[in-house]
């Protein structure tokens, strides 16, 4: 009987939550019919091996959103970000779009940050007619997912033609050597060297991949070394490149130019590469070495609201919430106009550059020239 | 129970059901309530198929998501690449997915409990990783967009109230057929095999053909659960047939009753309900979900629904609900 009466409890508890659940649901829509507040979607993952980046890009909208409603809102009216996790599970993705398209207080979405989760949500937001701007999503099938579906960060694509461009025409290299980490990552950017390379009409003398995580670069260091190669153009992450830079003087390349995109950016490769990491060439779209002014301001209200640092992905989520506070001020709440705008967007400075979007919603940006400098990050202008 | 013994009150009780569940859509219009019904549908699918093989012929797999994907994977690139109708698409899930039971079967269910369940696991993650790495033919992580959705003589399925009408016919299609084997000769001897293997095999019972049925069976059910996901989707990516998804189903079928179809379904129903109920709670959502799942594992052992509320066995249905049937395993279980 003790049982019986414990699952009784149990089944009443459910019952009560659920019930809580919908009267609090019931309870939002109707501070939204009274339309006192001006309401966006954040579709993230907080559970999962994304949640970091998922965290980071929440706290970087809520410094968007705080900054507008410091400012007294838009139209006297306050912003509220309704989170939503996603797990960084495409199912669950598609639930948290239907969940968020079908509550039409609910503007604009920022998210999601998986491709993965974009791409299953789109065709929920584009029948919807929500905007859905992800701040994490490069892949290159985000594209063409929809006329809702937008886009700040840039695809890995993008940035490999701008370094080439930047190795070829600005600094007048001619023969490159192209490291990269076998992974679809590094196997990825490396192609699109290729073909940047030879539309730019530069040679590429030594094509490598290494193993990620190896320690020992003579193999590929020797073949650079015997080639005409001018600059070694990196594919990977930081910690291989901090070994590599710190390698090559055994082959005699202690001068030669190491070049790569973001992924090199980190901390850890100036604290890995010690003196070696000097004069590496990166693009890139954040830092706090950013001489924008937007950029500045986000880093400082960043840390005083988190008293940390802001990663990357809490400035693109910190953009994303900015398009959409942009549109909104310049628009209204509704939705379809809010696409109207941004399709058309051009020129909004952001934490992570210059946003523009194209016709399919992709953004268009150029990073920053980066170097490091007596071991510390510094653009250059 | 005593009304759903009737077989008039009974079947009163299943139309006001059906005119209710078919009457839905038309009350309720938000699309979210009816994509998380959808979502029940689906997991109605995978947890009565699972129940076949953990409840029914008690053997312990944890790679249920697999051939989950398969049908999704298969069914999609069908549809994608060759045109081909949704219905025929099903089938051919639903085939290629029952193969790969028998295929991973007939090697592996000569061996038992955990031995089983540690192969299961590894067919998961082997299954997970082709979808990630087969990039040529599956887009590896990047998923396939853009899935069609069904159509009927040139009359285009498409909106949630098509879909939500879909699932309910294809989980109706799944509990008769469920229903059909478990109160079958096949479902008995399959229940025998799980109480005692020597026992069954000392009355004639051979233990892996029965096994084997229930293996194959649930994974072309599970293949149908995935080809619908992938048009209803309209887009799949691996992060959706991981070992995580295996878990849920598996906990589906323990929550709501080893051994008993009403008890998958209301283990379907709780486990999608009860973390969208949560949602306002953000981030303390899972926290509260997985208490709330080990407090009922601990006061509620056999589940919402357990064995011991099936009605009993075929001999007294077909004796008109006489006495002298017995279903001797669950008595002896909770006696």
């Amino acid at each position: 009987m003790k049982r019986k009466a414990l699952t009784a409890v149990f089944m009443a508890a459910l019952l009560a939550m659920g019930l809580t659940a919908c009267s609090s649901g019931g309870g939002s829509t109707d501070s939204a019919s009274e339309s006192d507040t001006i309401r966006i979607g954040c579709a993230i993952p907080l559970t999962g091996a994304s949640a970091q980046d998922g965290q980071s890009i929440q706290n970087g909208a809520q410094i968007a959103v705080d900054q507008v409603n410091e400012a007294g809102g838009i139209d006297g009216k306050q912003v509220e970000l309704v989170v939503e996790d996603d797990k960084g599970d495409s199912s669950e993705a598609a639930t948290v779009a239907n969940l968020l398209a079908e509550d039409s207080t609910i503007s604009a979405v920022v998210g999601h940050f998986n491709s993965s989760c974009t791409l299953a949500g789109a065709p929920i937001y584009n029948q919807a007619g929500v905007v859905e701007i992800s701040p994490g999503s490069s892949a290159a099938a985000v594209t063409d997912a929809g006329d809702y579906t937008f886009r700040v960060i840039t695809t890995d694509a993008v940035q490999g033609r701008y370094l080439a461009e930047w190795a070829v025409n600005d600094l007048g290299y001619q023969n490159i050597a192209v490291l990269y980490e076998n992974t679809d990552y590094g196997l990825g950017l490396a192609q699109v060297l290729e073909e940047a390379m030879a539309d730019l009409g530069a040679n590429i003398v030594v094509q490598e991949a290494y193993e990620v995580g190896a320690t020992d670069y003579s193999t590929v260091l020797t073949k650079v070394a015997s080639s005409e190669a001018e600059a070694i153009i990196i594919g990977g992450l930081y910690n291989e490149t901090a070994l590599i830079a710190k390698q090559r003087s055994s082959f005699g390349l202690e001068n030669m130019q190491i070049m790569g995109v973001d992924a090199i950016y980190s901390d850890a490769l100036i604290e890995l590469g010690g003196d070696a990491a000097n004069g590496i060439l990166l693009t890139g779209y954040f830092s706090d070495a950013s001489t924008s002014q937007v950029a500045q301001d986000f880093i400082a209200a960043y840390e005083e609201a988190y008293g940390e640092m802001p990663a990357t992905y809490a400035a693109y989520g910190y953009d994303a919430a900015l398009v959409i506070l942009d549109a909104i001020q310049n628009v209204g709440a509704d939705r379809a106009a809010i696409q109207e705008y941004l399709s058309t967007l051009e020129g909004l400075e952001g934490a992570t550059g210059i946003n523009s979007f194209d016709e399919n919603g992709d953004v268009i940006k150029d990073p920053m020239r980066m170097t490091i400098e007596n071991g510390e990050f510094v653009v250059i202008e | 129970m005593k009304i759903l013994r009737n077989p008039k009150q009974k079947k009163v009780l299943y139309g006001i059901g059906l005119i209710l569940l078919a009457a839905f859509p038309f009350l309720i219009t938000n699309s979210y309530y009816l994509h998380v019904c959808i979502s029940i549908g689906v997991y109605i699918l995978l947890a009565t198929s699972l129940n076949l093989v953990t409840g029914f012929a008690g053997q312990l797999s944890l790679g249920h998501a697999a051939f989950y994907g398969i049908g999704a994977y298969v069914g999609a690139l069908l549809m994608l690449n060759f045109d081909v109708n949704f219905f025929l698409a099903m089938i051919a899930s639903a085939v290629v997915s029952g193969l790969f039971g028998l295929l991973l079967g007939l090697p592996t269910l000569r061996l038992r409990g955990d031995y089983l369940a540690i192969v299961t696991l590894g067919f998961g993650e082997i299954v997970r990783l082709v979808f990630v790495n087969w990039a040529e033919v599956t887009r590896g992580p990047l998923g396939l967009p853009g899935i069609p959705s069904p159509s009927i003589f040139g009359f285009q399925i498409s909106g949630r109230t098509a879909f939500y009408y879909l699932i309910i016919v294809l989980v109706l299609l799944t509990l008769f057929v469920m229903n059909r084997i478990v109160n079958s000769g096949v479902g008995m001897a399959m229940q025998t095999v799980k109480i005692d293997e020597i026992a069954a095999e000392s009355i004639g019972i051979y233990p892996i053909k029965y096994k084997l049925i229930a293996f194959v069976v649930a994974a072309a059910f599970a293949g149908i659960a995935g080809c619908y996901y992938a048009s209803y989707i309209a887009y799949i990516s691996p992060t959706t047939f991981v070992y995580n998804t295996s878990v849920t189903i598996l906990a589906m079928v323990v929550l709501g009753g080893l051994g008993s179809i009403p008890g998958s379904i209301i283990g379907a129903v709780i486990l999608t309900l009860v973390p969208e109920l949560l949602r306002f709670m953000s981030d303390y959502r899972m926290l509260i979900f997985g208490a709330l799942m080990v407090f009922m594992m601990i006061f509620r052992p056999e589940g919402f629904w357990g064995a011991s509320k099936r009605v009993k066995n075929i001999y007294k249905i077909k004796a008109g609900g006489g006495k002298n049937g017995s279903d001797s395993g669950d008595n002896q279980r909770h006696n």
